[in-house]
C-alpha cells in the first residue's frame, strides 16, 4: 500500500526533506536503536544468566518480577521518568535541599534518556527469550566447558551465549520493532526520528508524499530486521540441546552474591518500582481534580474499540485457521502466520499512513479519520496477536475429532460450532485479552486515525503529559500497566509449563 | 446388515502408491480384521470406506450399491478411531448422542448404555472414566445411529496390556450380539486372529491372504503370513513325486499339491517326541530355551543343526540328551521358492 502510493509523489518536498531533516532522522533512529539494543541486551541477558545459574534470596520471586516492566509502555515510562527528574520532581527537590548539590540538574529529556527509559521496559523481551534458552541448554555443556578449564565468564560468552544467540536475537528483534514503533517517548523528549517525522509531515504539514517516503524507508528497515531474524533463527534446530539433567544452580556467597543481587534488584527497582511509584504519587496529587466521568468514558472508548477489533480479528482468525484445517493444508499455516506477523512488526505510524494514503487514493474528499479507519489499523497491526492463540488452540484438537464428527453426520460448520469453538474458548479469551491490552496502550495509529476529540487510555495519558498536566495522565497510565500485567501472567505461565 | 465389496481400488498420497488394484469381499454380519505392518495400507482402506479419504479409482459397494459418491456424513458407517476422538468437552451422554437424529433420544441412549454396560456414567466427562469405558463410549457413539457397517481403527492400541484382553472380549461380545458387519484394523496379528471371523493380511498395499484364522494358520500362503501368527521353523527342501528331500532325510508326504521345491515350514504342534531310532531326525540337544508353552531345542544330528519348538515341559529333556523327533507328515507346509 505504502509503496504503491510512493509512485505519485511530489519530489520537491522530498528533496527538501532529504536536504534538511532526513539526516537527523536517520542518525537519531540508528543511534537510539543501537543504544537500546546494547543496554537491553546487557540487562536482559545479564538478568537471565543470574536467574538461571545462581541461587540467591528471592530468586523465585524475581524470576517473574523481572518481566513486569513489560507492562509499562515506553512512552509512559518516559513521562514518569521525565516527571521524576524535572524541576518539580522529587529528585530535583531532594537535590535542592542538599547544600553541595543544589546546582546539579538531572536532564533526561534527550537521546541518552530515551535510550534509558526504553531499555528499562523493553529488556524483558530479551530476558524472557534468553532465560528460556539458558534453561533449555544442557547442563553438561557448561560442565564440560568448566572441566576443560574455562572460567565462568569464558563459559558464558564462548558456550552459553553462542548457543542461545538465535533465541536472544528473536527477543532483540522484538525490542527493535518496539523502538521503531515508538512515537510517544521520542516526541515527548523532543528527538526527531522517523516516526516523529511521519507525524510532522502529515499531521502538521499535510505533506502526504513526504510522510509516505519516510514510512517507506522505515518499512525497509523493518524488513531488513525481519530478514536478519529469519536468517539467524533458521539455524535454531541444531542448537537445541538434547534434554538432560536439570541445571544445578550455584549457591553464590560473598561479593558475588552482593553484585548479583544489587544488579537484579536495582534493575527491577529502576524498571518497575520507580516509574510506578512516580505514577502513584501523581495519582495521589491529581486524584481530587481528575475528571472521573471523562475517565470512565475513555475506558468505555477503549473497551468498545477493543471489542470490535477483537470481534473482527477473532472471526477472521477462526475462519482462516479453520479453513486451513478443513482443507488439510496444514503446512501453509506456518507461512501464513509469518505473513500476518508482518503487521505486528510494522510501526503503527507506517500502517496509519498506508491506510490514509489508500483512502485518499479512493476519494480525495473522504474524511480519512474515523472509527472504521481506526478498526482497520488495529486489525492490520494486531491480527497476529489475536490469531496465534487461536491457531495454537485449534492445533491442540486432534484431527480425528473432525473425522469423528464427520462420520457422525455433522457438517463442517456444525463441527466448528459444536466441537471446536467450545474447545478453544480459552484461546479466544486469551486472544481477546491480548488485543485489549495492545489497543489500550497503542499510540501512533490512534493519534493519526482517531476521530476528532476521541480518546483511548493511551492517547489520554499522552495528551495530558504533552499538555504539561502529567499528574492527570497517571490514572490512565496506571490502568494500562495494570491490565498489561494480565497477559504477562499468562505468558509467564505458558513459558513455565514448557518442559 | 450389509455385505461390503471393495473392487479394484487405487490410492496414492503424493508420489507414494498406497493401494493398487486392491480387492476384498466381506460377508454380511462378519467380523473381518485387516492386519499388516504400518504402511501396509490397512488404515487407508478403512478411511476410504468411511469417505475420510477420496478414492483415486475403483469402487466400494455396500450391498451392491456404490457408496463412494455419498458424503461421509451420510454413509451410515460407524467409525471408532484409534485415539477414540471422544469430544472432551461433552459428557458421555452428549458424546453418544452427538450424531443421533432419530426420535426418542433418551430411549436410544438407555438402550446403548445397557448394550455397552455404561449405565450410571452418562453424565461423566471422558477424562473421568477408565480407558476401557472410554472405548465403550466410542463404540456406543459409533453405533448410535444404527450404522450399516462398523469400522474400528486399531481399537485396542491405546489400552494397557493388562486390561486389553478383557476389553477385547467385551467389545467382541457387543458386536456379536448386534451381528453388525465389522472391519477392524490392527497391527497385532494376535488381536486379528483372536476376534475376527476372517482375517485379511496386507503388505505394501497388497492382499497376501484372506481367510478364517484357522485356515491361515494351517495353510499360510507364504513365509511372511506363516511368521505373522504362531511360530515354527523353516527348512529348505525339494520335492520329487511324493517324496520330500530335506537336509535331515527323505520321506513320503500325502499332500495333493506339492511345489517342486522350496521351504518346509513346521509348526510346533506337528513335532512330537518319538521312540529311539523311530524319529525323522535324531540328534543331541545342544541348547534348550524356554518360550512359554514350548521349549526351543537346538538339535544337532550328524549332518546339521536345527532349532525345533516343541512341548517339552513334561519330558525333562536336558542339554546333552539324545532326542528323536517325529513330524506329522500331513501338517507339513511347503512354500515354493
Amino acid at each position: 500500500m505504502v509503496l504503491t502510493k510512493t509512485a505519485g509523489i511530489n519530489f520537491q518536498n522530498i528533496t527538501a526533506l532529504s536536504n534538511t531533516v532526513l539526516g537527523a532522522y536517520i542518525t537519531n533512529t540508528l543511534w537510539i536503536s543501537s543504544g537500546v539494543i546494547s543496554l537491553s541486551l546487557l540487562i536482559g541477558v545479564g538478568c537471565a544468566w543470574a536467574i538461571t545459574m545462581y541461587d540467591f534470596p528471592f530468586r523465585k520471586q524475581l524470576e517473574w518480577m523481572l518481566i513486569l516492566p513489560l507492562a509499562i509502555p515506553t512512552f509512559i515510562n518516559g513521562i514518569a521518568y521525565a516527571g521524576l527528574t524535572d524541576y518539580a520532581g522529587p529528585i530535583r527537590i531532594a537535590l535542592r535541599a542538599t547544600p553541595w548539590l543544589d546546582d546539579v540538574y538531572l536532564d533526561i529529556m534527550n537521546g541518552w534518556g530515551a535510550i534509558f527509559v526504553m531499555s528499562m521496559v523493553l529488556y524483558p523481551y530479551i530476558y524472557l527469550t534468553s532465560r528460556a534458552a539458558f534453561a533449555n541448554q544442557s547442563s553438561q555443556l557448561l560442565e564440560a566447558s568448566k572441566i576443560l578449564g574455562a572460567t565462568e565468564f569464558q563459559s558464558f560468552y564462548k558456550v552459553a551465549v553462542p548457543i542461545a544467540w538465535p533465541a536472544i536475537f528473536s527477543g532483540l528483534s522484538l525490542v527493535i520493532m518496539e523502538v521503531l514503533n515508538d512515537y510517544g517517548t521520542v516526541k515527548y523528549f523532543g528527538i526527531p526520528t522517523f516516526t516523529t517525522g511521519i507525524f510532522k509531515s502529515w499531521l502538521s504539514l499535510g505533506d502526504m508524499p513526504s510522510a509516505i517516503f519516510l514510512a517507506a524507508i522505515l518499512l525497509l528497515f523493518v524488513i531488513f530486521i525481519l530478514s536478519l531474524e529469519w536468517w539467524i533463527t533458521r539455524k535454531k534446530v541444531i542448537s537445541e540441546a538434547s534434554s538432560s539433567r536439570a541445571l544445578t544452580r550455584e549457591k553464590i556467597i560473598g561479593s558475588k552474591k552482593i553484585i548479583v543481587m544489587v544488579g537484579v534488584l536495582s534493575t527491577f527497582t529502576l524498571a518497575f518500582i520507580v516509574p510506578l511509584g512516580q505514577l502513584l504519587w501523581w495519582l495521589n496529587l491529581s486524584f481530587t481534580h481528575t475528571n472521573w466521568g471523562n475517565f470512565i468514558e475513555i475506558i468505555g472508548n477503549t473497551l468498545t474499540l477493543s471489542l470490535y477489533s477483537s470481534l473482527i480479528i477473532i472471526c477472521m482468525g477462526i475462519a482462516i485457521a479453520y479453513a486451513f484445517r478443513v482443507l488439510k493444508n496444514l503446512k501453509y499455516i506456518q507461512p501464513l502466520s509469518k505473513l500476518t506477523s508482518l503487521g505486528y512488526a510494522m510501526p503503527g505510524a507506517v500502517i496509519a499512513i498506508g491506510i490514509i494514503a489508500s483512502i485518499l487514493l479512493i476519494d480525495n474528499e473522504l474524511i480519512y479519520a474515523g472509527i472504521y479507519a481506526l478498526l482497520f489499523g488495529y486489525t492490520v497491526r494486531f491480527f497476529a496477536v489475536g490469531y496465534s492463540p487461536i491457531v495454537s488452540g485449534l492445533k491442540k484438537n486432534s484431527l480425528s475429532i473432525d473425522d469423528a464428527a464427520l462420520t457422525l453426520g455433522a457438517s463442517t460448520f456444525k463441527t466448528l460450532i459444536k466441537v471446536h469453538l467450545p474447545l478453544i474458548k480459552r484461546s479466544i479469551l486469551v486472544s481477546l485479552i491480548l488485543i485489549f491490552v495492545d489497543i489500550s496502550k497503542e499510540l501512533p495509529i490512534t493519534l493519526i486515525l482517531r476521530p476528532f476529540n476521541f480518546n483511548t487510555l493511551a492517547t489520554n495519558a499522552y495528551q495530558f503529559a504533552t499538555d504539561e498536566m502529567a499528574p492527570e495522565s497517571s490514572a490512565a497510565s496506571l490502568l494500562i500497566i495494570f491490565v498489561g500485567i494480565i497477559p504477562i501472567y499468562i505468558l509467564n505461565r505458558s513459558m513455565r509449563s514448557k518442559p | 446388515m450389509k455385505a461390503l465389496s471393495i473392487e479394484n481400488i487405487n490410492k496414492s498420497f503424493g508420489q507414494t502408491k498406497v493401494l493398487s488394484d486392491f480387492n476384498l469381499k466381506i460377508g454380511e454380519g462378519q467380523i473381518t480384521a485387516l492386519t499388516g505392518e504400518s504402511g501396509s495400507g490397512k488404515s487407508t482402506i478403512l478411511r476410504l470406506i468411511a469417505g475420510l479419504e477420496i478414492l483415486d479409482s475403483g469402487t466400494i459397494k455396500l450391498d451392491n450399491k456404490s457408496i463412494e459418491q455419498i458424503s461421509p456424513r451420510k454413509r451410515k458407517i460407524g467409525f471408532v478411531f484409534q485415539d477414540l476422538a471422544l469430544f472432551p468437552h461433552l459428557t458421555v451422554k452428549k458424546n453418544i448422542l452427538f450424531g443421533y437424529n432419530g426420535s426418542n433420544a433418551q430411549a436410544r441412549l438407555e438402550e446403548l448404555l445397557l448394550l455397552t454396560n455404561l449405565n450410571g456414567l452418562e453424565n461423566r466427562y471422558p477424562h473421568e472414566i477408565s480407558g476401557g469405558q472410554q472405548q465403550r463410549v466410542a463404540l456406543a457413539r459409533a453405533l448410535a445411529s444404527s450404522p450399516e457397517l462398523l469400522l474400528m481403527d486399531e481399537p485396542f492400541s491405546s489400552l494397557d496390556e493388562r486390561i486389553k484382553n478383557k476389553v477385547r472380549a467385551e467389545i467382541l461380545s457387543i458386536i456379536k450380539r448386534l451381528g453388525i458387519t465389522t472391519i477392524i484394523v490392527t497391527h497385532h496379528a494376535s488381536d486379528a486372529f483372536a476376534i475376527a471371523d476372517e482375517v485379511a493380511i496386507l503388505s505394501e498395499g497388497k492382499l497376501l491372504q484372506f481367510g478364517s484364522p484357522s485356515q491361515i494358520y494351517k495353510h499360510p500362503n507364504n513365509q511372511y503370513v506363516a511368521e505373522l501368527f504362531g511360530s515354527g521353523i523353516f527348512i529348505p527342501a525339494t520335492v520329487n513325486e511324493n517324496t520330500l528331500n530335506s537336509p535331515f532325510g527323505s520321506f513320503k508326504v500325502e499332500q495333493k499339491y506339492l511345489p517342486k521345491g522350496g521351504t518346509l515350514f513346521i509348526r510346533p504342534e506337528s513335532v512330537r517326541l518319538g521312540q529311539k531310532d523311530e524319529g525323522h531326525i535324531q540328534g543331541i540337544i545342544k541348547q534348550k530355551s524356554f518360550k512359554g508353552p514350548h521349549d526351543v531345542l537346538l538339535v544337532e544330528d550328524h549332518r546339521q543343526q536345527f532349532s525345533f519348538e516343541l512341548e517339552t515341559e513334561r519330558t525333562h529333556l536336558e542339554t546333552g540328551n539324545h532326542v528323536s523327533l517325529l513330524f506329522d507328515l500331513n501338517e507339513l507346509i511347503i512354500f515354493p521358492d
